[in-house]
């Protein structure tokens, strides 16, 4: 069991995924609506992975993964990027940000729980 | 046969008109003549028909020899004006030569009538000539001018890495005046990071080759930059070597192409984003994260999940397409076993995809053959080709073959199945094109799979085609060029 932070806009996205990662992976789950509140929680609860959309208000995506890595506290954490699209550009342009690893939106649940589960092992490594 | 030859004279004396004619016949002419006395007389000869030549006395009773050239030249400024008269002696000969008569002949050397009128009209004819090419040079550089001038592209001559000639677009467009761009290089107003490009282009234009068009953006006086693309081509200018250059202004392409863009983007996530929740829901219940379901209850779900991926599905291959279409997609070639690659795709759809029943066997030469390519876009041509093969093949096989021609290499997958018509084969790789292969198959695409294909082998430098018979089956095949191991 970890803690995962799941920062999208989308509500009710967030609430299926939650239910899901609680459910089928046992984790806990803690939703951030936008960038910032994402920061901020991630500054406070410290989680184990983050789940991050990048199209969003207030702080898009990008800048969250800037701030965090920016972070002593934070950078260390590993960050899934959700994104609806992606190019060679847009794939190169995440790993230079420093993301551990991204998912095309729809993806399946068992393809993500995968990859959280890669992202853990990977830190506990 | 005789010649004829229209003549006005201008004569009191009717005999002196009959000898210039009489001088005419003798040298085998055939004179069709009139002869006027005053300045009505000869308006009147002069409005009614077109003469060769005019003869006039320089002594007239009724009105001056000025006054005649005046009312001929008024009439034709290149009609012969000949002089004919008795001794008036050089100046008077001088004065109506300027005044604008073309010879002098004297009455009593009557002989020399006829060269001088030969030489005269043959004068005349060229004096015409000449002034119908000058008019037509005239018009014609004012139908150049008005192009060029007109043209909303820039035109712009470069020779000796000056601009010699400029349209009135660049000072438009730029707020340069064309007094500070004429006799600069080009290169000063090409934005610092395109320089060494455009040098390149250029250099390599002079030198023969031929190039494609290519963008650069160029300086505007405020100091923002523009984008356009360039087109050049070396000609010769007032006779030395010189860069002909087209600019295009491509600045609301681009802005619309970002539109475009942007677009795509918001549509991708607004449309995927309600997909996943849907999809997502549909799986918490079928996985029995809320608790059990019932068979039945399976069942509609099942299909429903089925119908979210193919929604997904289809959102990326229209997605494909534009990012396809607007060259978003470069290919990362490298060197790679096509037979390997067919091998691994071969095996690897056997086990995703439901064959039904239909053997999918392969047919792979032992030796390795190398293309510089893309792998991911050439494996995902040749899984829409194996898809599409299951999708209307009934009974029989489908089988992936890769084979060895020539300077290339074919890859192929053919079928036993229903195949297309020949009046479907043409339009195949076009968008949104479907064809019931199959009646009543219920298997639906929207007819992207292919022309995604062809764009995907054509942007790896290959060919793409189709063969089929109907009720026998169908080959879909792509070529690509050898290339070395590495």
């Amino acid at each position: 069991m970890a803690k995962i932070l799941l920062v999208d806009d989308e509500k009710e996205f967030v609430e299926m995924l939650t239910v899901r990662l609680q459910k089928s992976g046992g984790h806990e789950v803690l939703q951030a609506f936008d960038g910032e509140e994402g920061l901020r929680l991630a500054q406070e609860k410290k989680p184990d992975v983050i789940l991050l959309d990048i199209m969003m208000p207030k702080m898009d995506g990008r800048e969250a993964i800037r701030r965090l890595k920016a972070e002593a506290k934070t950078a260390a954490i590993p960050i899934i990027i959700l994104t609806a699209s992606v190019s060679t550009k847009s794939m190169q342009e995440f790993a230079k940000l420093g993301a551990f690893d991204f998912i095309i939106k729809p993806f399946s649940s068992d393809q993500l729980i995968a990859k959280i589960k890669t992202a853990l092992g990977d830190l506990a490594g | 046969m005789a010649s004829q030859l229209r003549i006005l004279i201008i004569e009191d004396s009717a005999d002196d008109a009959l000898l210039m004619v009489k001088e005419l016949e003798r040298s085998g002419y055939e004179p069709i003549s009139e002869r006027v006395e005053t300045s009505e007389g000869l308006q009147t000869a002069l409005d009614r028909q077109t003469w060769d030549i005019v003869l006039s006395d320089y002594v007239l009773p009724h009105f001056d020899v000025k006054a005649a050239i005046n009312i001929v030249r008024g009439k034709d400024p290149n009609i012969p004006f000949i002089l004919i008269s008795g001794k008036i002696g050089e100046e008077k000969v001088t004065a109506a030569l300027k005044f604008g008569a073309q010879a002098y002949v004297s009455k009593d050397h009557l002989t020399t009538l006829v060269p001088i009128i030969e030489q005269e009209i043959t004068d005349a004819r060229l004096r015409r000539n000449n002034k119908r090419n000058e008019q037509l040079l005239v018009e014609s550089e004012q139908r150049y001018r008005a192009v060029v001038t007109h043209l909303p592209d820039i035109v712009m001559i470069h020779q000796a890495g000056k601009i010699v000639f400029l349209n009135q677009s660049l000072p438009q467009i730029s707020g340069y005046q064309k007094e500070e761009l004429i006799g600069k290089n080009l290169i000063e107003f090409i934005a610092p990071k395109d320089r060494k490009k455009v040098v390149e282009m250029v250099a390599r234009r002079a030198a023969g080759e031929t190039i494609d068009d290519y963008e650069a953006d160029l300086v505007m006086k405020d100091g923002t930059l523009r984008p356009f693309l360039i087109r050049g081509t070396m000609i010769d200018y007032l006779g030395q070597k010189a860069s002909l250059a087209v600019l295009i202004d491509i600045y609301e392409r681009e802005k619309e192409e970002k539109v475009k863009d942007e677009f795509l983007s918001i549509v991708s996530h607004e449309l995927r984003t309600p997909l996943e929740i849907t999809r997502e829901g549909i799986s918490q219940v079928i996985d029995g994260l809320h608790g059990q379901i019932t068979e039945a209850q399976n069942k509609p779900l099942a299909t429903a999940l089925k119908n979210c991926d193919r929604l997904g599905h289809l959102i990326e291959n229209l997605l494909d397409l534009s990012r396809l279409e607007a060259g978003k997609i470069v290919p990362r070639q490298e060197i790679f076993d096509i037979v390997k690659l067919a091998l691994e795709t071969t095996t690897t759809l056997k086990a995703r995809i439901d064959t039904k029943g239909l053997s999918l066997k392969g047919d792979f030469p032992t030796e390795p053959l190398y293309i510089l390519a893309d792998k991911n876009e050439i494996s995902e041509v040749l899984s829409n080709f194996v898809t599409n093969a299951v999708k209307f093949t009934s009974k029989g096989s489908i089988t992936v073959s890769v084979e060895k021609k020539e300077e290339k290499v074919e890859c192929a997958v053919t079928d036993t199945g229903i195949g297309i018509s020949k009046d479907d084969l043409p339009k195949l790789f076009r968008k949104f094109q479907q064809f019931a292969r199959v009646p009543g198959s219920g298997e639906k695409g929207v007819g992207l799979g292919l022309s995604i294909a062809k764009r995907l082998v054509e942007i790896n430098g290959g060919q793409i085609w189709a063969e089929s018979e109907p009720n026998k089956g169908s080959r879909f095949a792509f070529s690509l060029p050898l290339t070395q191991a590495k």
